[in-house]
């Protein structure tokens, strides 16, 4: 079987549609508006398919995103998605193949990172990604679950209707990529269909959707689905799935759960996109109220490390030389000298001695601030060459907080 | 109903520990009291609130002496808070509150820099300025799921570590070795002495809630006892591979008997399901499954800690950067020790002063004591409205000076 790899054609726009679909388990009949909106967000050009003969047999695909890094610099991050190898064809390297040519794909587009969300743990370490943003999935019985002080809003909540939902979340939306490390930027056409996701909801039910506002400027939104349980006798009495709580400061956070703890009717409360440092728990005043699990979120991918470890800021002063072992893309790993400190980096390659050797999937997880060398150390996944450079490098890439990726792509 | 604190003697133990054990709902077994006795409690260091109507004890209180291991290395002597109950007879009396002050009015005078607990109920002691210092996780795998990504360490082919199986008596021979090398090298541990450690041994039926007596591992490498590993087999279960090993104590001095320890308990046959409790935050066993999904992972409070001493309390622990912060104090319960402490860090040392000057960032004791061990950051307060950084870039300093390179972690309930 020979099996040729290239972008789609726009006449191949649905049935690429199909097999994405159909590797996620579903089947692909979009309405004329959503298949109209699903070319905008997912061009041929994004995408790097497995064909066999005429049939597409492997999808993947890359959103050309943009979000913060560590010091609020905004840097390009291809949004790998659709990846699915159709179940006729597994185990013959597809994944392999369209992995390579997508990465490098997209790097010719002058994105130095690649990021994704992985439907299985195990899948993308092999192709240099590492868990860069963890979550965590939380659990409350509101009627426990108390604010411990009442913090002074100064603004306000209130119901948006989905036909107005682009007056506010998109607005909202670039309020929270700007002041948080690791959200994508989402154009129009991704607003526009995302608001057609809200009224096409099926079984779910629609979404209620709150904003936060000052003077009339959104700073956050949160939407969530309510579920009765008809269930006399039972301990809850209603489910409250907070699928997005989008915050920018302060006061948007602590407004946008306040009104999620004190949701009438509805008592058990659950999200799995929370920042891993989330205040909440120190808002409540019994902490034990809230179930916390840990989630991985979003991996990483280095393809340009100088650039990348140029554009971000470090906690600290320092320097050091990273020699990156990239198995996937040799080309892309190489000896790096990085010399940064809060006001700004630079980071070039470099043929002094490595301080410090690591595979490219490690510098990846470190990279947001979200994870620390020294633990990677003792799973064995960075080696020190000179003592004491873990020390250096994770005083360097820490941040006073985590990153955070609160939508799906 | 007037209520004294009297201290317990042997007169009044066996009255005692029925009222501790009821208050946490256990009947007490006779052969229990004289292991408390003998192995377990310090006598002087009781407290029985009674009743002087009645002369039944209506509150029970006291501390196990320790010392606390801190960033940086150093030990400072620490107050254990336990066996805190108030009868239920004697709710909203003020019993409970009395028992602490008496607690914390010793623990001062014999020295003690810091006290500490676990606490029953998460919204009990933060009105005491006790801060939450030590999250854990418990963890649930299928080791069907436990195969080892690469790294050069899970595949080290030069390390000798080695497991071998030991029956209980071995154990309490070996164990007690292997973690007080352990606890001084892990910040947020306590020692545990000999008697403690026979308590903890103790193995009879009644307090194996239904499962397996204790097994015992040790890993060996280079010629010494570097792991060591205590479970239980739960058996209670319908099909024949769906046994629980149920881990209660896993201890490694290496990264290479980590290593080995956990690829030991990955690899038995017919075990469908490996639970862990209180594990530490930054355990590197989720960085080493090749499919880290599948350890699910929920997390809790542990170690709650109170700063007795704020300035001695905060010279004994290194720092990671150097410089100088002004943090200020606010507090209703301890309003003795509000104002603003300099801190001046040279070499990873603090200085410690109260000053006049206006602080650069402003807590409460009880999120000082949280944030203290490193294990907690100090960004999410402030979001919370809990700390208030003042002047530019003192939450950055303040998060780089505490934060440490391993969380703390205590793997000892008290």
């Amino acid at each position: 079987m020979t099996i040729e790899y290239r972008q789609i054609t726009a006449a191949e726009r649905r049935r690429f549609g199909v097999v994405i679909e159909r590797g996620f388990g579903g089947y692909y009949e979009p309405s004329a508006e959503k298949y109209r909106l699903d070319r905008q967000t997912l061009t041929p050009e994004m995408s790097m398919c497995a064909f066999d003969g005429d049939e597409i047999v492997g999808t993947t695909g890359a959103h050309p995103f943009e979000s913060a890094v560590p010091g609020g610099a905004i840097i390009k991050n291809a949004g790998v998605t659709a990846v699915t190898v159709s179940g006729t064809h597994r185990r013959q390297g597809l994944l392999n193949g369209m992995m390579k040519r997508l990465l490098r794909q997209e790097r010719d587009k002058g994105q130095p990172l690649a990021s994704l969300w992985a439907s299985e743990s195990i899948i993308y370490g092999r192709y240099g990604f590492g868990m860069a943003i963890q979550h965590e999935a939380y659990k409350i019985d509101t009627r426990k679950a108390a604010l411990r002080d009442v913090l002074e809003i100064p603004g306000k909540i209130r119901f948006v209707d989905t036909d107005d939902a682009l007056k506010v979340v998109p607005d909202a939306w670039e309020a929270a990529v700007n002041n948080h490390v690791g959200i994508p930027r989402k154009d129009e056409a991704h607003w526009n269909r995302w608001v057609l996701g809200l009224r096409d909801r099926g079984e779910g039910g629609k979404p209620w959707l709150v904003s936060y506002e000052e003077d009339g400027k959104a700073l956050g939104f949160a939407m969530y689905l309510v579920k009765e349980l008809h269930v006399f006798g039972e301990k809850s009495h209603g489910l409250i799935n907070a699928d997005m709580v989008i915050h920018s400061n302060t006061a948007s956070h602590a407004a946008l759960w306040n009104h999620l703890l004190n949701v009438d009717l509805y008592d058990t409360l659950s999200t799995w996109r929370s920042p891993s440092d989330d205040s909440l728990p120190w808002m409540l005043a019994d902490q034990r109220q809230l179930e916390r699990k840990p989630y991985d979120g979003v991996w990483y991918r280095l393809m340009d490390v100088a650039e990348a470890l140029s554009t971000r800021t470090y906690l600290t002063e320092g320097s050091l030389v990273f020699d990156v072992e990239d198995s996937f893309i040799p080309e892309w790993g190489g000896r790096f000298e990085l010399v940064g400190g809060p006001d700004g980096a630079r980071c070039v390659p470099t043929t002094k001695v490595a301080d410090i050797t690591l595979p490219t999937a490690s510098l990846a997880t470190i990279y947001l601030g979200g994870a620390k060398l020294a633990d990677l150390e003792r799973a064995g996944r960075v080696e020190e060459n000179t003592v004491g450079s873990i020390i250096v490098a994770d005083a360097m890439f820490a941040t006073v907080r985590q990153p955070w990726c609160p939508m799906m792509f | 109903m007037p209520i004294e604190l009297r201290p317990v003697t042997d007169s009044n133990f066996v009255e005692w520990c029925k009222a501790v054990r009821h208050g946490f709902g256990i009947h007490v077994h006779p052969d229990d009291i004289t292991r408390l006795r003998k192995d377990r409690i310090e006598l002087e260091r009781l407290i029985a609130a009674v009743d002087t109507k009645s002369e039944r004890i209506g509150g029970t209180g006291g501390a196990d002496s320790y010392s606390l291991t801190v960033p940086g290395g150093a030990t400072v002597p620490f107050t254990g808070v336990a066996y805190m109950t108030t009868s239920v007879t004697h709710r909203r009396q003020g019993v409970f509150s009395s028992m602490m002050a008496q607690i914390h009015d010793t623990a001062i005078e014999r020295g003690d820099e810091i006290s500490g607990l676990w606490a029953t109920q998460s919204d009990l002691y933060g009105r005491f300025d006790y801060g939450l210092a030590i999250n854990s996780y418990d963890w649930e795998i299928d080791p069907s799921y436990g195969a080892f990504t690469h790294s050069p360490i899970s595949d080290d082919d030069e390390s000798d570590a080695h497991v071998y199986f030991v029956d209980a008596d071995e154990a309490a021979g070996i164990l007690p070795g292997i973690y007080e090398q352990m606890r001084t090298q892990t910040i947020g541990t306590v020692e545990r002495n000999s008697g403690r450690w026979r308590y903890e041994l103790f193995d009879e039926e009644r307090v194996r809630g239904g499962l397996s007596a204790r097994f015992f591992a040790i890993c060996e490498e280079g010629g010494e006892q570097t792991g060591y590993v205590s479970y239980r087999m739960d058996r209670k279960v319908v099909s024949p591979d769906m046994v629980t090993l149920d881990v209660i104590e896993q201890i490694s001095l290496t990264d290479t008997a980590h290593a080995a320890m956990w690829r030991f308990l990955l690899n038995f046959e017919l075990v469908g399901k490996i639970t862990a409790h209180n594990r530490p935050l930054d355990d590197p066993l989720w960085w080493m499954l090749s499919d880290p999904r599948r350890l699910n992972r929920s997390m809790h409070d542990a170690l709650w800690i109170r700063l007795l001493d704020i300035p001695k309390a905060l010279e004994a622990r290194t720092y990671n950067a150097d410089g100088r912060l002004k943090i200020g104090l606010v507090s209703e319960v301890q309003p003795e020790i509000a104002g603003t402490y300099v801190l001046d860090i040279d070499d990873s040392q603090a200085l410690v002063k109260k000053t006049t000057d206006k602080p650069d960032i402003v807590m409460t004791p009880a999120d000082l004591s949280a944030i203290y061990l490193g294990g907690v950051t100090p960004g999410p307060l402030v979001e919370a409205g809990r700390i208030d950084a003042i002047t530019s870039g003192s939450l950055a300093k303040l998060h780089g000076m505490f934060s440490t390179d391993s969380a703390p972690w205590c793997p000892h309930y008290f």
